[in-house]
């Protein structure tokens, strides 16, 4: 901003307000008024009004009628003094309170040197508000030394008005010089020159500074600190008047930026904790952070149009997903549209590919852990995000001094579009929506109390009519969950704390023909199901020497599903390639649904306990951890009940070879899950099924090579036993076999002067066979090789952000078709396979881009975004089609074409 | 959780469908192109031909009898016949007629029996390094003596005897308790008696070759199969027999060179295909098409499941083929039955050619079958 004049005549908002009946003597705007553009004086506001400056004789803190860059800090509107009555006494009725907004320099210019104000009050500011407006905490008159003026205010990110703590406020004597009289010299900050000594302070917490005792007179005021650009600004302090200034000091990087820089404390072997900021502007990911997961190492690329996560190789409901500890049936909308919460209420997500800590189980695969923020508490804030999927918009705040909240919806519009892309006789309306609630209230210093509700539905329609009775569909379904969490976290001291999380929630899924006749090709289906889950966790954690700590939880996990289907007990004839090639098998109508209805009532409860020795300096840290999984299950009226019993040790062991340098770690432990829940349906699976197991081997490496540059990278192999396969009469069994070998790697920059992104390549093998004399096949999903890039840079220029996406997959194992049956009462071909996964798909390649432009302004932001999927349209084949005679011939089906999105997000 | 990615999945699928659907091109040829060797359909007839439509299914009734049980079936043999389609002439890998060889397999793979509507992998092994399907234990041969014949009927008639033995063996595993979902309406209770009359699915394959073809040319042989319907009731449990399924009887096909003209009826070709009177068609145009069945061949019907539904009127569904051309409508159905062959750009008869062949396949949601053939005459 330096060089430019940033005055003018134009005024959108106001930027200054003053407190009290009549407004500020300088007018509000934010436009700039400290350089003034054509008749205007400089250092004014915009109104009709000049500003008034008393001591000054004229308007305008930077005399030079008007000439650009008399002050630079331009944005800002002088609106420094407060009240209208010259020389009022420093009382309680003091009117205070103007804003600031505040620019930053062009940078390149030395601040005076930081010296602390000798007898300067410090960093504690009046209590009560960012906005300065408390005359209340200014010494009385005449407690004041004779000829001292009271300056204070607060300091506030532009944009989001969040306070900015630890920005150090320099106040150094000014006076105040005319501009060049070339006006073709650019002149960078106030112009002017020091007449004093500097004096400075650091902004508290809550973003405030002040000083008592300074003279009467012009001050240049520079705000610096390592998030913010350097800003400067003069002002003028008038004798008997107080002055509260609010500035709106702009980010460095992306305005949207709240970069989570706090690592945690780390737990796990393989772990990787992800800002979500970054994650949002990840290209591909249309905003939503949590979609960003899918570019982790050791993370297949979903199916197209699947959101699956597909992690190290194992099946996707291997992989459990929890918000804050509460696992939660789904994470993404249809398809991976989008996920099921608002990436507003995320601070972080923490993935976890394999052999992870005792205190997560009950799964095979990984781990991907939504952590939510906590609800601002220094004033209102809200944001509204629109695109053409969907909208939302978020609202939180402090409710009072202790209690904060944070409440937010989304409700998808994608129905309402996609009929302009239908010109078929298919309709299909999918519609999702979600919601969040969160409170947070800390009774005391040592105890937090948090209390997170959210829910998601997703609902589709579809009614196909064709001129062929065999195909009409008219189906409805409705999937939704709920779930309340309530966290209570209590700090005994610095070294013990005890976290209990009780949770509740309800899933419900719902399928039925919306025309009974017309059901799915003339079979009735209906799918009603109604689960009351209730968990607990539990979790203290002690150090009890400087080498030794521990924790122990429980991990309760309990619910009671109803359900009622009906349906028919599909063989299986083998998965359709769709088109001409079908399936093959009985036309549905040919067939009879059955019903099955019952409770399953399932109560899991795992104790665990976690050990962490630190030797050397914390330089060896060995982890003993057990896990005893116990789970209870009832059905069918007590016709099967069982205890399944798992004890799960695991070993964690980091070394720091070379501090910060070079880490190696190593980790092994036991896993299981069981089965999925239909898969213990008595009509449609088996109620005898037991738990599958496995066992997971790490072993890594892993270097901070900069503050901000890491690289990690790892081998892992996972044994799998007692796999839930088909069986010819009992429909499953637990005979099958898995194995999983494979590396990752990942090099991550993190934010570094504009630019982050990270590096990611896998490779691996992953196989399963249905019982121990069948050879090993190809995993569904295997990928061998997933090369992903991720870069995004703030350009210099116009406030654009870039960022590139690249991914190179190997394409997933598919079945090949050697001929086809006909089938005479379907009227279709039933696929004759030849070795099962035992060819692939051509690989995937996709180049997304995203760019981003941010306009800033003092009490919010404006976001827009283009983010372009597949940006040279590469054919990807994502299935293989078969029809002709006897499915001798073939065609590729492809993925996402060349696809733009637009959308808007404001903030405030 | 599961269902809920059963859901997101169906909801994707549904979504990619519709996108896929408005507009893509495979570029494979459609499934009503006939110009080599194709079973184009196979109907099973129970009883007597001469009384009137016959029944589509089997039917039986379970009896004390040897072993605990025993099956009496209401008639003593079923018919099956095939549909065949071989277009000859020019560019076609028959220059000429020739005599086909029909074989007929029962598949008694044991996921055909525990799973309703599957073929068992086993009964799927029909390539050359297969080896020969008389050796395979999951396929039962029907026809040992074999049937050589030209009218491209391949007409079996097949003992009800032969088909005990298996049932007979599945249904004493199932009601002693091994599938009890099988049986129907014991989902969930725990009890393995059928409260409804079971509905078994056989499947039938076929093998249609040519006498004197090559065994490794595809073109020269076909397999297809079609699902036997046996119906077993209870009569000791009080489960009587439902009416049975009859086979639909088709009225000749309407035609019309335009959609909004009068539709005139085709006559359709007999003795097999062999004798036909020719439907004259513009070659540059085509032709509007009317499927229509006989009165009576819409029946009511009780569902045989849990679904509870009753009073069911059966619904048509016209399959249309022909040797050249295509159609707007592969399938049309008794309430929407119009479809226009076309003799369009992508599969038009060569010019050559001055007949095409078109057979309609007639077909109730429960298996019961009828079909016709025409020729029509380009002009």
């Amino acid at each position: 901003m330096g060089g430019q004049p940033a005055a003018t005549g134009a005024s959108d908002k106001p930027a200054a307000t003053a407190v009290g009946d009549k407004p500020a003597a300088t007018g509000v705007s934010d436009k700039p008024a400290a350089t003034a553009v054509g008749d205007k004086p400089a250092a004014t506001e915009m109104g009709d009004k000049p500003a008034t400056t008393p001591g000054g004789g004229r308007p305008g803190a930077t005399p030079g009628g008007g000439k650009p860059g008399a002050t630079p800090a331009s944005e800002k509107p002088a609106a420094t003094v407060v009240g209208d009555q010259p020389a009022a006494p420093a009382t309680a009725g003091l009117p205070t309170g103007t804003e600031k907004p505040v620019p930053a320099t062009a940078g390149g210019e030395k601040a005076p040197a930081g010296n602390a104000a000798p007898g300067a009050p410090g960093a504690a500011g009046p209590a009560g508000g960012a906005e300065a407006k408390k005359a209340d905490g200014a010494p009385p008159a005449a407690a004041r030394p004779a000829g001292v003026v009271p300056f204070d205010g607060v300091v506030l990110e532009k944009g989001n008005r969040d306070p900015l703590a630890g920005i150090r406020v320099t106040v150094t004597p000014w006076r105040v010089l005319p501009p060049p009289a070339d006006k073709k010299t650019k002149v960078r900050g106030p112009t002017g020159e020091p007449t004093g000594e500097p004096i400075e302070q650091t902004t508290d917490p809550q973003g405030r500074f002040r000083y008592d005792e300074l003279p009467p007179g012009t001050y240049q005021v520079t705000l610096r600190g390592p998030l913010i650009q350097k800003t400067q600004s003069v002002e003028t302090l008038t004798a008997g008047r107080r002055t509260s200034i609010t500035y709106f000091a702009p980010k460095r990087g992306n305005p949207f930026e709240v970069v989570v820089r706090a690592e945690a404390v780390r737990k796990e072997v393989t772990e990787t904790v992800l800002s979500v900021d970054e994650l949002k502007r990840i290209p591909g990911t249309n905003n939503d952070a949590i979609k960003a997961v899918q570019n982790l190492p050791g993370v297949a690329r979903a199916p197209f149009i699947s959101g699956l996560l597909v992690v190290w190789g194992s099946s996707p409901n291997d992989t459990r997903v929890y918000a804050d500890g509460v696992l939660i049936p789904v994470l993404y909308h249809f398809g991976g549209l989008r996920a099921t919460i608002n990436s507003e209420f995320v601070s972080q997500i923490t993935f976890k590919p394999g052999a992870y800590g005792a205190d997560f189980g009950r799964g095979l695969g990984g781990i991907v852990d939504v952590a939510t923020r906590s609800p601002k508490d220094d004033r209102i804030h809200g944001s509204i995000t629109l695109d053409l999927i969907d909208g939302s918009l978020t609202l939180e705040g402090p409710l009072t001094k202790k209690l904060h909240f944070a409440v937010g919806a989304r409700v998808s519009w994608i129905s309402a579009f996609l009929p302009l892309f239908n010109r078929s006789n298919i309709q299909v309306s999918p519609f999702y929506w979600d919601y969040q609630v969160a409170l947070r209230y800390r009774p005391t210093k040592k105890d937090d109390l948090d209390l997170f509700i959210f829910g998601s539905s997703d609902s589709l329609t579809a009614r196909i009519e064709n001129p062929d009775p065999a195909t009409n569909v008219d189906l409805n379904t409705k999937s939704y969950f709920s779930r309340t969490r309530l966290r209570w976290t209590h700090r005994f001291s610095n070294d013990t704390v005890l976290t209990v999380m009780p949770s509740v929630g309800t899933d419900t899924v719902r399928l039925g023909t919306g025309d009974a006749a017309v059901g799915v090709g003339g079979l009735s289906v209906s799918l009603d199901i109604l689960a009351f889950v209730y968990n607990l966790r539990s979790e203290l954690r002690h150090r009890v020497t400087s080498w030794f700590n521990f924790a122990g939880g429980v991990d309760f996990e309990g619910s009671h599903t109803g359900f009622d289907v009906l349906a028919p007990q599909l063989g299986g004839n083998g998965s359709g390639g769709g088109g001409g090639g079908g399936g093959g098998g009985a036309p549905l109508s040919v067939l009879s649904s059955v019903r099955d209805q019952s409770a399953l009532d399932i109560l899991r409860t795992a104790p665990y306990f976690i050990t962490r020795f630190e030797f050397f300096d914390k330089r060896l840290v060995v982890s003993p951890q057990f896990r005893f999984d116990a789970s209870y299950i009832r059905s069918y009226q007590g016709t099967y009940e069982r205890t399944l019993l798992s004890p799960e040790p695991r070993l964690l062991v980091f070394g720091q070879v070379v501090p910060k340098y070079l880490l190696l770690k190593l980790g092994i432990g036991l896993f299981s899950q069981l089965p999925q829940p239909q898969e213990l349906a008595q009509s449609f699976g088996n109620p005898l099924l037991f738990a599958e197991r496995g066992t997971t081997y790490v072993a890594g490496v892993e270097s901070d090579i900069t503050a901000t540059l890491n690289v990690q990278g790892q081998f892992f192999y996972k044994d799998l036993r007692s796999l839930v396969v088909s069986d010819p009469t009992t429909r499953f069994n637990n005979g099958g076999l898995g194995r999983v070998i494979g590396g990752d790697f990942l090099i991550r920059q993190k934010l570094w002067k504009g630019l982050f992104g990270w590096i990611a390549y896998t490779v691996s093998r992953s196989e399963r066979k249905d019982s121990p004399e069948d050879p090993w096949r190809l995993f569904r999903y295997d990928q061998t090789h997933i090369l992903t890039i991720i870069a995004s840079y703030k350009l210099p220029w116009w406030k654009l952000e870039v960022g590139i996406r690249f991914r190179y997959v190997t394409g997933n194992p598919a079945t090949p078709v050697g001929g086809g049956l006909r089938d005479t009462t379907s009227q279709d071909w039933l696929q004759i396979s030849g070795g099962i996964n035992s060819i692939r798909l051509p690989a995937f390649q996709q180049l997304d881009l995203r760019i981003d432009k941010t306009w800033v302004f003092n009490r919010w932001k404006l976001g827009l975004y283009l983010d372009i999927q597949n940006l040279y349209n590469y054919s990807n084949s994502e299935a293989t089609v078969y029809g002709g005679r006897q499915l001798y011939q073939s065609a590729g089906i492809t993925g996402i074409p060349f696809f733009p999105n637009i959308g808007l997000r404001a903030d405030f | 959780m599961k269902q809920r990615n059963l859901t997101a999945w169906l909801g994707s699928v549904l979504l990619l469908g519709a996108l896929a659907a408005g507009g893509c091109d495979t570029g494979i040829d459609p499934d009503s192109l006939v110009r080599e060797l194709r079973i184009l359909g196979v109907r099973v007839s129970s009883g007597d031909p001469a009384a009137g439509p016959t029944a589509a299914e089997l039917q039986a009734q379970l009896v004390p009898g040897a072993g605990g049980i025993d099956l009496a079936f209401t008639t003593s043999s079923v018919e099956l016949t095939t549909l065949v389609g071989a277009p000859t002439g020019p560019g076609r890998r028959f220059a000429a007629r020739r005599p086909l060889q029909y074989d007929w397999f029962l598949c008694v793979g044991i996921r055909s029996l525990y799973s309703p509507g599957t073929v068992d992998p086993e009964c799927r092994k029909w390539g050359p390094e297969d080896g020969d399907p008389k050796t395979n234990r999951s396929l039962v041969y029907l026809n040992p003596a074999g049937t050589a014949s030209t009218d491209g009927s391949g007409t079996l008639t097949v003992p009800t005897d032969v088909l005990k033995g298996t049932l007979l063996a599945f249904l004493q595993t199932v009601l002693a308790g091994g599938q009890g979902g099988t049986t129907g309406g014991t989902g969930g209770t725990g009890s393995m008696l059928p409260t409804r009359p079971l509905s078994i699915l056989l499947p039938i394959l076929l093998r249609v070759s040519a006498v004197g073809g090559s065994p490794t040319d595809n073109r020269d042989s076909e397999v297809g199969y079609n699902y036997l319907r046996v119906i077993i009731a209870a009569p000791a449990l009080g489960i009587p027999l439902p009416p049975p399924n009859h086979n639909p009887v088709l009225e000749p096909v309407l035609g019309s060179a335009q959609a909004d003209a009068t539709l005139q009826p085709l006559s359709p070709c007999t003795g097999g295909g062999a004798v036909c009177t020719p439907y004259a068609v513009p070659r540059s145009q085509g032709t509007f098409l009317s499927g229509q069945a006989a009165s009576g061949s819409l029946e009511t019907y009780d569902a045989l499941d849990d679904s509870g539904r009753t009073g069911i009127t059966e619904t048509l569904r016209f399959s249309w083929f022909a040797s050249d051309g295509d159609f707007s409508e592969l399938r049309t159905g008794t309430t929407r039955p119009q479809t226009q062959w076309r003799n369009g750009d992508k599969y038009p008869a060569p010019p050559e050619t001055s007949t095409v062949s078109l057979w309609v396949v007639a077909q109730d949601e429960r298996g019961g079958t009828d079909w016709q053939q025409y020729a029509l005459q380009l002009q």
